[in-house]
């Protein structure tokens, strides 16, 4: 009974326009059933431009050409061709997802405010060149588009065409949900929150952008292959510019990333101006007005509303304080083909690498050995270069010469996430978390590379995909637990403090069961006490699973302490390498880290 | 050498806007998608006084000046400032917000039919290669220079200036010099306001009717041209109008029946600037 009921609801949904239409003829008239038509689209409309600004932040301000593609696209199928309905909207979501793909491709390399610039150049291209072309929309007459047609019977009045558009919605809807409870959903959010750390948890950034595009447009498109019908008609002028604009009022007024914020606001804005006549030649400013206003003091729109009314008696959960230990980390295998690891052969080995930029060398001729089993430490006074290396070990940097080698195969030109699903794990000197996620769904976003499926079955949430969320919240719960943070669990991490979201960084890069460990300054943040024994936690992960650790550190007593081998660079240029104790008793070293003269 | 005369007194205004655009971005890292939308509210005081209410001229047009830039100023002190610290792309919605509400404001007020607002002077000020070029676009390609040079000398002159140029770079040193920050933003957005006002002014009588949004069609030229100048050049500004004029002088004349055509270049132009060279033809590296 209880999984029946979201069925129940749908149907009755979709059922409930056309009873309305027949019973009650005066009240739910055309005009209304016509409005909550306008509703549907401008809410699918909404909802696929939130899949790339509210996700995948991603923003677009030429969004009103997706729909237009859709729109006209049906146009074409249905009114010029004769084709059915039902071939017209996968047409119109292909048109749009094709259109999309276009636009995403240059996202790749263009960010931020200048994607904005070029989205909106490409919407003005499509309205004012593509469009009123003869040949795409008939010029300034548009195409006419007939309503859906099964057997014999035409969907000619508005509650009954607006049963499909109800069920059409309803999908879209639940398409939306599994975006976000999937790992694609999790890596837009990564995205969202910061390019570089998903990368590191394998997230494959072009990739992800270029599918939260075409999903985004495929949306679009429906949304314009709906509105065809219900006006009738499709035409070159309505996608425009201020089109555009509108959506993105939709999504921000509603609350960015909130499909039922965004919903009401969908239909709140396709009702006012019919019901209300004497408002609808200001629905325009209300909007504006209301969009100003929730950026300018509740930047959070409608859904941040009905999430405070929510949880108003709900206390936060208490950050806790810094003064205690490093709890037991994590340690979690997983299960990949590995090749056996030989003692003498590096695990991780870099040689002659240079890196410049512009005037700087910032690294000259650098290299690093990383035993298996070991834990290397690599140090050098500020601006020696660490981080440099560091960035190129991990992929983040490009060398201009030199070589990376990982279990002996080339890694040099190894994007980010492969590294990481190859078995590196990073940490960033300032936490490298998904900040306004969950602790629980970073430690999913950790997983990236685990448990993979397609974009496919994420959409549809098949078996697999449901199976594979469970292994990956398993092995999430599992390391909450081992750092005692299960109280903390659905807190988002900004909620937490330095040392917490420290431990929660570490948690995340050990849940995948990585090969090698790189700390950047693992100690930063960290209370004296708690740096202590964090050593003694490290070299028990490596005992137990034979991990191998790399990390850069300042504070030398923790590299003294736990360190095996250590690799010093100074001014771009290796320094030395060897044994901790020799290395730090070594004069050139205390010369580089306290001038020639103190030597 | 028709198509280089009508483009560049056409760039000229372009080059207006994109200054507007430029002075904004450079000192609050704000794009003003409102740019446009601000001069079609302009023109529609103007012509609400002017022919309304009978005011001359001059003085209609004034009053439409100040009115926008307190408007500017208006959005700078309570929807900027106290955001200073919001995400970039929040404050780039928030004028995409105050445009939609500048055009929501003349459709309730004025309502959507065209209106016409005469020139105030008529005919040919200038003939050139068979072009007549009307006074106003004279007048336009005038203020342009004289505006910018002024610009240029107030900003790169003064210790305020200076603070303007170096607020985006380096707030700090900028407090420490004793400029204050929000007398920046202050001034960055009624100055661009007032810009937006001007090319308003002098570009839509010139071109016959308008419409709520009418300026704002014109936005993406000026946009492209702040572009092309590396969106920080108050001289690339100017220099990228012109360019972006010639360019579409130069389509129009080469396909006259396509319409739409100069969008479509805009779009080219505007794409193999950001993936060629973000920087834009003119900006420096800084």
């Amino acid at each position: 009974m209880r999984r029946a009921r979201p069925y129940l609801i749908a149907v009755a949904l979709i059922a409930l326009p056309p009873i309305l239409g027949r019973v009650f003829p005066g009240q739910f008239n055309d005009l209304r059933a016509g409005i909550l038509g306008f509703g549907v689209v401008f809410a699918i409309g909404a909802l696929s431009l939130n899949l790339l600004m509210g996700y995948a932040g991603q923003i677009s301000l030429g969004h009103g050409a997706f729909i237009g593609v859709g729109a006209i696209a049906m146009g074409i199928i249905t009114g010029k061709l004769g084709l059915a309905f039902i071939i017209g909207l996968p047409v119109a979501a292909i048109a749009g997802a094709a259109f999309a793909f276009l636009v995403g491709l240059p996202a790749l390399r263009i960010r931020g405010l200048y994607l904005a610039i070029s989205t909106v150049a490409f919407g003005e291209a499509m309205a004012r060149f593509v469009f009123p072309l003869n040949a795409v929309s008939g010029g300034q007459t548009g195409i006419s588009v007939p309503r859906p047609l099964v057997g014999t019977f035409e969907f000619t009045r508005n509650a009954d065409y607006l049963a499909i558009m109800v069920a059409v919605f309803l999908v879209v809807w639940l398409i939306d949900r599994n975006i976000v409870r999937s790992r694609l959903g999790r890596a837009m959010f990564g995205i969202r929150e910061d390019e570089q750390v998903a990368a590191s948890f394998g997230v494959e950034v072009a990739r992800t952008k270029l599918t939260a595009f075409v999903l985004a447009g495929a949306l679009a498109g429906i949304a314009g292959a709906l509105q065809g019908p219900l006006i009738s008609l499709a035409q070159s002028n309505a996608f425009d510019f201020d089109d555009s604009l509108f959506y993105v009022m939709l999504v921000v007024v509603g609350g960015l990333g909130s499909r039922v914020g965004i919903t009401i606001a969908a239909f709140f804005f396709a009702a006012i101006p019919r019901l209300l006549v004497s408002l609808q030649k200001w629905r325009d400013f209300v909007g504006a007005a209301l969009l100003v206003f929730t950026i300018a003091r509740h930047p959070g729109g409608i859904a941040q509303g009905l999430r405070e009314a929510r949880e108003r008696k709900r206390k936060p959960a208490e950050a806790g304080d810094d003064d205690g230990v490093v709890p037991a980390l994590p340690r979690v295998l997983v299960d990949r083909p590995r090749t056996p690891l030989l003692p003498d052969v590096p695990l991780l080995e870099a040689e002659s690498v240079s890196v410049r930029f512009g005037g700087l060398q910032a690294l000259e001729g650098a290299g690093i050995s990383v035993r298996p089993g070991t834990i290397a430490g690599l140090i050098g006074p500020n601006g020696a270069g660490k981080t440099t290396l560091f960035n190129v070990l991990s992929g983040f940097q490009r060398p201009e010469a030199g070589r990376v080698r990982f279990r002996g195969e080339d890694i040099t030109s190894a994007a980010p996430h492969v590294r990481a699903a190859l078995g590196m794990g990073r940490t960033f000197q300032l936490i490298g978390l998904a900040h306004n996620l969950s602790v629980t769904e970073n430690f999913l976003l950790a997983q990236h590379h685990l448990d993979r499926y397609n974009s496919v079955q994420a959409v549809l949430r098949t078996p697999t995909a449901r199976r594979a969320e469970a292994a990956l919240l398993e092995r999430a719960r599992h390391a909450i637990a081992a750092l005692g943070f299960e109280q903390l669990a659905d807190e988002p991490v900004r909620n937490l403090s330095g040392g917490q979201q420290r431990l929660v960084e570490l948690g995340c890069a050990l849940v995948t069961g990585p090969d090698l460990l790189l700390l950047d300054e693992p100690s930063a943040g960290l209370s004296p006490a708690m740096t202590e024994s964090l050593a003694e936690r490290l070299r028990s992960v490596r005992d137990e699973l034979g991990l191998t650790i790399l990390l850069i550190e300042h504070h030398i007593p923790l590299v003294a302490e736990v360190c095996d081998e250590v690799t010093v660079l100074n001014l771009g240029r290796p320094l030395t390498a060897g044994a901790t104790a020799d290395v730090i008793a070594d004069p050139a070293v205390v010369a580089a880290y306290l001038g020639e003269d103190a030597a | 050498m028709q198509t280089l005369v009508v483009g560049i007194s056409v760039g000229a205004i372009y080059g207006l806007l994109a200054l507007g655009i430029v002075l904004v971005y450079k000192t609050t890292r704000v794009l003003n998608f409102a740019q446009g939308e601000l001069g079609t509210f302009a023109v529609y005081i103007a012509w609400a006084l002017i022919t309304k209410s009978d005011w001359p001229w001059a003085a209609g047009a004034l009053a439409a000046i100040f009115a926008v830039t307190a408007i500017g100023l208006a959005f700078e002190r309570f929807v900027i400032r106290p955001n200073v610290d919001a995400p970039r792309l929040t404050l780039v919605i928030a004028t995409v917000g105050l445009g939609l509400a500048l055009y929501g404001l003349e459709v309730g007020i004025w309502g959507l039919s065209p209106q016409l607002l005469a020139p105030p002077v008529t005919g040919c000020g200038l003939d050139l290669a068979n072009v007549c070029v009307p006074p106003v676009r004279l007048f336009a390609m005038g203020t342009t220079l004289a505006l910018g040079l002024g610009l240029l000398l107030l900003l790169k002159r003064t210790t305020f200036g200076l603070g303007v140029l170096a607020a985006a770079h380096d707030p700090t040193t900028v407090r420490l010099m004793g400029v204050r920050l929000s007398h920046i933003s202050m001034f960055a957005w009624g100055s661009a306001a007032a810009l937006a006002a001007l090319s308003g002014l002098i570009l839509l009588p010139a071109i016959g009717t308008f419409t709520p949004f009418a300026l704002t069609l014109f936005f993406l030229r000026g946009l492209a041209a702040a572009l092309l100048g590396g969106l920080t050049s108050l001289t690339g500004a100017f220099i990228g109008g012109i360019a972006i004029g010639v360019l579409e002088a130069g389509l129009q004349n080469a396909f006259p029946t396509a319409s739409g055509i100069v969008e479509a270049g805009l779009f080219g132009v505007v794409l193999a600037v950001l993936l060629l060279r973000p920087r834009g033809i003119l900006g420096s590296t800084a």
